[in-house]
């Protein structure tokens, strides 16, 4: 008995210690992704007919609610420097410097800018919902309400000419030129299952994909196996349709 | 798979969406005036049409907004979707 005892506890005795936590990044934060930046670097392949994986962590994002009292008609230019303007059309995107306003519904927009700057964006926002609340029970009224929401999730920048091919594989929404372009976005499930906001990158051919933080390794997962055969070289499979 | 049209963001995958059942219940003025069958009416009874539905639908992974659809329960053929508040368009046979 006493041996059985004995022996039990010293193998505990030899685990070993439990792994150091990961050093924080900038902003003394931990990414969601931190852990993979290596693999990332390493899964992607740069040139013509590569593509490029890598996460765009901290990004500052709000979530602004805003619509009229009479219906969905209340968008706004933003007083950054420049000035940004909310998009009206569903499903685009309006950028001005570092800066971005996309379009989450008819009164609903996530306003995107650099980490760090949540006091900043925070402030603007504020001037906007306070120069725009009128008396209680005019017609006219415009409600306002943002919400800061970098946390919820973090961005993975997919870049190269073969980036539309990898999320073709694993994304439902027509994503050629015509009908995804320069300034489109769109919200959707991505690898049946997980919700993602999928925004036009300002350099051709590159996507950045806003995503949960809980699901942001089960995206890369699906992502890096979609990209395999391209950054393994040139694939026998030439896509004539580009 | 069927595509609904989403008066936001376009067709896009049934998956994407929610069901919502009948469209254009109004919930009664007065509840205390019912009778117990009367509410168990509003509540539990729906129409089951072999043919034009109107019905309420969300779509949940976009821009989560309800809307309605006048869906075809025979031949799943979807003649259109419309706002909530608007009537039901009238179809040209």
């Amino acid at each position: 008995m006493a041996d059985t005892v004995a022996t039990l506890p010293g193998a505990l005795t030899r685990a070993a210690p439990p792994p150091e936590p990961p050093a924080a990044g900038p902003h003394g934060r931990h990414s969601p992704l931190q852990h993979r930046a290596d693999e990332l670097a390493r899964a992607g392949r740069p040139g013509r007919s590569g593509v490029e994986l890598r996460e765009v962590p901290f990004l500052t994002q709000f979530n602004l609610r805003r619509r009229q009292r009479s219906g969905h008609n209340a968008a706004a230019t933003l007083g950054f420097t420049p000035p940004l303007a909310l998009p009206r059309t569903p499903g685009t995107v309006r950028r001005s410097g570092d800066r971005m306003a996309v379009w989450l519904g008819p009164d609903e927009w996530l306003i995107v800018t650099p980490p760090g700057t949540a006091a900043e964006t925070g402030n603007t926002l504020r001037a906007v919902a306070e120069a725009s609340a009128g008396p209680d029970g005019e017609a006219d009224t415009v409600y306002t309400a943002y919400t800061e929401v970098s946390a919820h999730s973090t961005t993975l920048r997919i870049s190269g000419a073969r980036a539309r091919d990898v999320l073709r594989k694993v994304c439902p929404i027509d994503l050629h030129p015509r009908a995804f372009g320069g300034d489109a976005c769109a919200q959707t499930l991505l690898a049946r299952g997980a919700r993602v906001l999928l925004v036009a990158d300002r350099e051709p051919d590159g996507f950045l994909l806003f995503v949960r933080a809980s699901f942001a390794d089960y995206v890369t997962d699906w992502l890096l196996d979609s990209m395999a055969e391209y950054a393994a070289g040139d694939s026998p499979f030439k896509n004539e349709e580009r | 798979m069927q595509l609904i049209p989403c008066p936001w963001c376009g067709d896009r995958d049934e998956v994407e969406f929610h069901y919502g059942g009948q469209a254009h219940l109004v919930h009664p003025a007065d509840p205390d005036a019912l009778s117990d069958e009367e509410w168990a009416g509003y509540l539990f009874l729906r129409d089951n049409p072999a043919g034009w539905f109107a019905e309420r639908w969300s779509h949940a992974a976009g821009c989560r907004r309800w809307f309605n659809v006048l869906r075809h329960t025979v031949t799943h053929e979807v003649y259109g979707a419309y706002l909530p508040g608007e009537p039901v368009p009238v179809i040209a046979s």
